[in-house]
């Protein structure tokens, strides 16, 4: 299986989306995400652009197997749908992978059971219709709507159940069924970037990365899953652990050897002093690499 | 409130004036000039270079000196040095070895102009702005600001001729820099390193050379000093070889030398709770509002400086506006700063900097761009002969958050009538809050119903009790209000969804049953309704509370508007596009007997920035406002690390 991240460099480097307390530890999320997943997977690979190559190759010099810089055809888009470059990430992709944020170090080997399904993630995540969530499907539809923009059939029909929405975190994703994949993703670059919806996305300032990525993907593997005539109507997905509840339990998380510095946990100083330790200890020289570079002022 | 000692006067007709509200007019304005110009870097700003001009033959009284040219510089306590165009001069022959820093420093003299009527009053009546020049050690050791380095080239007779003299600036505007060579033996003589100039940075361990820095102290005797006993101080005359280690020096030198200065700054007021801080975190306006607290490392006691000041600059991004943006394109040019206004206290080893209690409003109404709430009443749409209030409603305004949002949700209450007609329906919807006469609105409602019991014993602990939920749409047309539809669903829990409706739209409203829960559309508005809700929860759009009776129900109403700020016109709001601020600490000793004693002062400027993000922004997974969920969040096995 292959492992891919991705890095659209324009969102980061105009500070859209990513919430480290600093460039210096993005730089160092990157050199202990990818040194730990090589330690269990042999094939890696990169996608990024131009600038993201400049500074993850030829700045830090990760040792990818592969880097394709086809995210540079992403530089006329709003930085704002920093989502878009994973988005790109998850379509062009042909043969199992999952892909890993730079934020999700993986200090075991992913469960056997998990990487053979068709589908899999990080985890569930639910939330409920008024709650004060970062899901905000019924709004992106109803500004979406408004203007006589198009959303996806799949998003429409999707319904909670027992007054809960189901959606997935991505902080991992990745599956054996890339055609369902590439299909969702499309999906949602094509909902992101359909001209009719641009006046409804502008209204709603952009910034629903999250309910595009990952509401839509339980919205769509819910509609095909009803639909006998779709052909992925049996097409499942597992997820790492169950709830956020689980994943947030560290009693259950950390036999997993599954770290995610999830929002705020990019701004926690405590550990983010621990990861720059364990790069400087573990990585000495991509350290000196990633302290060169900070100091640049560019990241 | 806080106020800063800074007060100007307040005139009014026939006031009498006395020479101390003249003085204090006057001090009002050159404070402020002052706090302004201590923003900034101090040293030169312009001119004051240094030639060596030789005595004047047919001028008796001139001798050889350094002439400082025409030239202004600003001191650390942002006071002007100005040198007038005559230049000043300075003797050649007060140049010595131990002290080759040409330094100017302001200072003020008092003078006597004309004479009060009876020629009696004798008493100076004015303050003159002058400039004196010391001879120091070190460079720019405060308030001094060094012009110059003068080095005798062989041997001081007393000529021009004799001394080259050395003006280097640094990027700060300075004239000298301060690492601009290391301490050489030949340079150190008692009590040449002292703690005052360690602290000044004018000695630092790395400006003394690997060959000298094992010298520094000596008894001129060879001997091995290194277990601290039995050396001096330096001799004049200077150092023997490998005479005595640098352990001997007195340890708090050696700690200064050996310890770079250390700060931590936190948001918060001291307690527990308070958030440590880098260079580029983010930080809500509430944070900020318990103030910053800066932290000191290296046992510097802050209340020996005084007055120790600490400005927050507020700064927002240019070009911003829309207007700003279309000229100038989306890069930030620059930013315009506001200082925010706070008190600043000293402790014994921290820095406390507490916001004014109205910043937080100002940074509400002036800067966040914020969409408020307003009842539907507020926007002249409700009928106000109310009946209520609800059964389990608390009254008085309650502030929820939604998103980016800060809805203010004020609690009203509609008069409206309910029909019974279950079925799928589809009507115009005109939604228009400028005509409080005809609107629609679509409402949840929640109600229990009496099962049992006596109807005076309703809130006896044996009554029984029914939760129903239904959703309804009412129309008010000509100021009556009518109900088209009920769909009444027996539930444990609640029905409530809401409806995205624009202010002066029309719209049609599609009710419709499914197998799974209820579909709303309001033309191409598309919103889905819950089965079994959250009742809680129902804080978005118009609710309605159905106490018992089945005539008469009381409507909950919210209205959204925005609420335009400072910038008009600005686009989402995008915290890292957005305000940041940069905290400056000042610490500085104003006395003019320093630490070690040779008249020495001290200054030190800290600087921190952050971004400054608005109450509760959106982003995922933060619970409790951005960027910190919770103290201490780990996330998914952060522990791991």
């Amino acid at each position: 299986m292959k492992v891919v991240w991705s890095f659209w460099s324009k969102p980061y480097l105009q500070g859209h989306g990513f919430g480290w307390a600093s460039g210096k530890y993005h730089l160092l999320a990157w050199v202990l995400s990818v040194g730990l997943a090589r330690k269990h997977y042999p094939d890696i690979a990169l996608i990024t652009d131009e600038t993201g190559a400049g500074i993850l190759i030829d700045g830090l010099d990760l040792p990818f197997d592969s880097v394709d810089t086809s995210l540079e055809t992403l530089n006329d888009r709003d930085p704002r749908w920093w989502i878009l470059g994973k988005l790109y990430a998850y379509r062009s992709q042909s043969e199992p992978f999952v892909h890993l944020d730079t934020d999700v170090f993986l200090w075991e080997p992913l469960p056997g059971p998990l990487v053979e399904s068709p589908v899999f993630a990080q985890s569930f995540e639910y939330f409920t219709v008024g709650e004060n969530s970062w899901y905000i499907p019924a709004k992106i539809e109803s500004e979406i709507r408004n203007v006589g923009g198009w959303v996806p059939e799949e998003m429409e029909e999707y319904l909670p159940e027992r007054g809960r929405y189901k959606a997935i975190c991505c902080g991992l994703l990745g599956g054996n069924r890339t055609d369902f994949l590439q299909y969702y993703a499309d999906l949602a670059i094509r909902f992101i970037e359909s001209p009719e919806n641009q006046p409804g996305w502008l209204r709603l300032g952009n910034t629903n990365c999250v309910t595009v990525e990952q509401y839509l993907l339980a919205a769509c593997l819910a509609y095909h899953q009803d639909n006998p005539d779709s052909p992925f109507h049996d097409i499942d997905i597992r997820c790492l652990f169950s709830s956020t509840q689980e994943a947030f339990n560290p009693v259950i998380a950390e036999p997993v050897g599954y770290t995610h510095l999830i929002g705020g946990a990019k701004g926690n100083t405590r550990l983010l002093e621990r990861l720059e330790s364990r790069v400087r200890e573990e990585y000495p020289d991509q350290y000196d690499l990633c302290m060169t570079y900070a100091e640049t002022g560019i990241v | 409130m806080s106020c800063n000692g800074l007060a100007r006067l307040k005139y009014y007709q026939g006031q009498l004036l006395s020479a101390r509200d003249f003085s204090d007019q006057q001090e009002y304005h050159r404070l402020k000039h002052q706090l302004l110009l201590r923003r900034f870097e101090y040293g030169i700003i312009g001119g004051l270079d240094v030639t060596c001009a030789p005595k004047d033959e047919s001028d008796p009284t001139d001798f050889d000196g350094f002439l400082i040219k025409e030239g202004l510089a600003v001191d650390p306590l942002g006071r002007e040095i100005f040198v007038s165009e005559a230049g000043y001069k300075v003797p050649v022959t007060e140049w010595s070895v131990e002290t080759p820093y040409l330094s100017l420093q302001y200072v003020e003299q008092e003078d006597r102009v004309g004479t009060n009527v009876c020629e009696t009053d004798t008493r100076n009546n004015r303050i003159v702005e002058c400039v004196e020049h010391r001879w120091e050690a070190s460079p720019n050791i405060s308030p001094s600001v060094t012009v110059a380095l003068i080095e005798v080239k062989e041997e001081n007779t007393g000529s021009c001729d004799d001394f080259t003299i050395k003006l280097m600036q640094d990027s700060s505007g300075r004239r000298i820099r301060l690492n601009a060579r290391l301490v050489d033996t030949n340079q150190l003589a008692d009590s040449a390193v002292t703690t005052e100039k360690i602290r000044n940075r004018a000695v630092t361990i790395d400006k003394i050379s690997d060959e000298v820095r094992n010298k520094l102290v000596t008894d001129g005797d060879n001997h091995d000093h290194t277990d601290g006993s039995g050396g001096r101080r330096i001799p004049e005359g200077g150092l023997a070889d490998q005479a005595v280690t640098r352990r001997t020096l007195h340890p708090e030198v050696l700690e200064l030398l050996e310890t770079p200065p250390s700060y931590t700054v936190y948001a918060g007021s001291g307690g527990t709770n308070d958030i440590r801080l880098l260079d580029g975190m983010a930080l809500t306006g509430e944070m900020l509002m318990q103030g910053l607290r800066v932290e000191f490392a290296n046992a510097i006691d802050t209340t020996r400086y005084t007055p120790a000041t600490c400005h927050v600059a507020f700064e927002m991004p240019y070009p911003i506006t829309e207007s700003e943006r279309a000229f100038w394109e989306d890069d930030v040019l620059g930013y315009r700063p506001h200082t925010l206004p706070a008190g600043v206290e000293t402790d014994t080893n921290q820095v406390r900097w507490t916001p004014l209690s109205d910043v937080d409003e100002w940074l509400e109404q002036k800067v966040f761009r914020i969409r408020r709430t307003t009842s539907l009443s507020q926007a002249g749409v409700l009928n106000t002969d109310i009946f209520g209030p609800g059964r389990e409603y608390v009254g008085g305004t309650r502030e929820i958050t939604l998103g980016h949002q800060l809805l203010i949700e004020e609690a009203q209450y509609l008069y409206a009538k309910m029909i019974a007609n279950m079925a799928n329906v589809e009507f115009g919807l005109v939604f228009n809050l400028e005509d409080s006469r005809n609107y629609w609105a679509v409402v949840y409602r929640e109600y229990t119903r009496y099962q049992s019991g006596a109807p005076d014993d309703y809130w006896s602990e044996q009554a029984t009790w029914t939760h129903y939920g239904a959703l309804v749409v009412v129309q008010v047309r000509n100021g009556q209000p009518g109900v088209k539809f009920q769909d009444e669903i027996q539930l444990d829990q609640s029905v409530g969804s809401w409806l995205y409706i624009p202010a002066g739209r029309e719209v049609h409203l599609v009710l419709k049953q499914t197998s799974t829960g209820l579909l709303l559309r309001a033309g191409d508005l598309q919103t889905k309704l819950t089965e079994p809700g959250f009742r809680e929860y129902s804080n978005v759009g118009v609710f309605m509370w159905y106490p018992y009776s089945n005539q008469i129900t009381h409507v909950k109403a919210v209205y959204s508007d925005t609420v335009e700020t400072l910038y008009p016109g600005t686009a989402t709001f995008d915290p890292y596009r957005g305000t940041r601020l940069l905290a400056r600490l000042t610490l500085q000793s104003g006395s003019t007997s320093g630490e070690d004693g040779v008249g020495n002062s001290w200054r030190r400027e800290l600087g921190r920035w952050f971004w400054l993000v608005p109450k509760s922004v959106y982003y995922p997974y933060q619970y409790y406002g951005y960027p910190f969920p919770e103290i201490d969040f780990a996330g998914i096995g952060g522990e791991l690390l």
